[in-house]
């Protein structure tokens, strides 16, 4: 059994409604749980739909590259887990792996970029200080690994403040 | 409906669909992929690749890889319309650069890449293009009037050992 890479943060199951035309699990349904997986990320990190809310603080995804390595389909059970890439004061790069629950296989990655933005204006700003000290807690503790392979170059955070071993500057 | 500038063979064109928004009050990240992906299925439609064609020979195309930049925002009812170019292909893949743009104003919403691999349904195992699909994406990838790689389309997803590439010598 293959051990988990990342931090896990959501298990689910592939829906009914997820299947297409080639009975397995839809490329567009991959990045709703991906997306989900996000959201239950930055719970972790103080962006709830309250602090949402009330402060008019959200993120919006500026990229993402998605790669299938293996089919999922209906009813199994997966994991997603995070590993942080890289921050900076407004952006945040990570990397989300989609195990097959069972026999913990890689179903899929999904490296993402993320914006932090004013709701009010539509526009960039820096995380809120608190929110950005949760992020800073959360990659001193996540784990050490290496730079995955499918993370590809010219996804990046151009001055990180954190940036995992291995990346492409290195 | 005004004549806006796109780049790339316009494939299809749609309207933002108000089961798309999201929280943030616009289209949602998972939603691009759906609309692109009906752009992808009408692309594959013009190389041959019809829903017959999947009946007919038990061959269809599985997503390997996909690369999205989200430019700009929309909103429930604008509407779209998708523009595709051929990066590179080989016997049994093909790398495709799709553009969503605002219908009305014209301006960029959207860019995927899109790494597509042929396989035999059946056995779930790449398979080779049949040589009138193979034919119908070499003239489709020859009368393209663009010659330069896009600026969005990364250095990552691309084929090994392409037949043809917009990527040129450097591979």
């Amino acid at each position: 059994m293959n051990e988990l890479v990342g931090v896990e943060v959501l298990r689910g199951q592939v829906l009914p409604e997820w299947i297409d035309i080639n009975n397995h699990m839809n490329v567009a349904y991959y990045v709703l749980a991906f997306d989900q997986a996000v959201d239950d990320l930055w719970e972790r990190f103080g962006i709830t739909d309250e602090h949402i809310e009330q402060h008019g603080s959200s993120t919006f995804a500026v990229e993402s590259h998605i790669t299938w390595q293996r089919e999922i389909s209906e009813g199994e059970p997966y994991i997603i887990t995070s590993q942080v890439l890289a921050y900076d004061e407004k952006r945040i790069h990570q990397f989300m792996r989609m195990y097959h629950a069972n026999d913990k296989t890689l179903c899929a990655t999904a490296e993402w970029m993320n914006l932090h933005v004013d709701i009010s204006v539509r526009r960039v700003a820096p995380w809120p200080a608190r929110i950005l000290d949760a992020i800073a807690r959360h990659v001193a503790v996540q784990g050490e690994w290496p730079w995955p392979e499918e993370a590809c170059e010219h996804i990046r955070v151009p001055r990180p403040l954190y940036s995992a071993a291995g990346g492409p500057d290195d | 409906m005004s004549a806006i500038d796109i780049k790339g063979a316009e494939i299809v064109r749609g309207e933002v669909r108000s089961e798309w928004i999201d929280l943030n009050g616009h289209m949602n990240v998972a939603s691009y992929v759906t609309a692109f992906e009906v752009a992808v299925y009408a692309l594959w439609a013009r190389f041959g690749m019809t829903q017959e064609y999947q009946r007919d020979t038990g061959n269809t195309t599985f997503a390997v890889e996909t690369h999205t930049t989200y430019k700009r925002e929309l909103g429930a009812g604008d509407a779209y319309v998708i523009s595709a170019l051929v990066l590179a292909y080989d016997d049994k893949r093909v790398h495709n650069f799709l553009r969503m743009y605002d219908a009305q104003q014209g301006f960029l919403s959207a860019t995927i890449e899109w790494l597509g691999l042929h396989v035999s349904i059946e056995q779930r195992r790449a398979v080779p293009w049949s040589d009138a699909v193979r034919e119908c994406i070499r003239q489709f990838a020859g009368s393209q009037p663009e010659s330069a790689a896009p600026s969005e389309a990364g250095r990552q997803i691309r084929l090994r050992k392409p037949v043809f590439s917009v990527f040129g010598e450097e591979l």
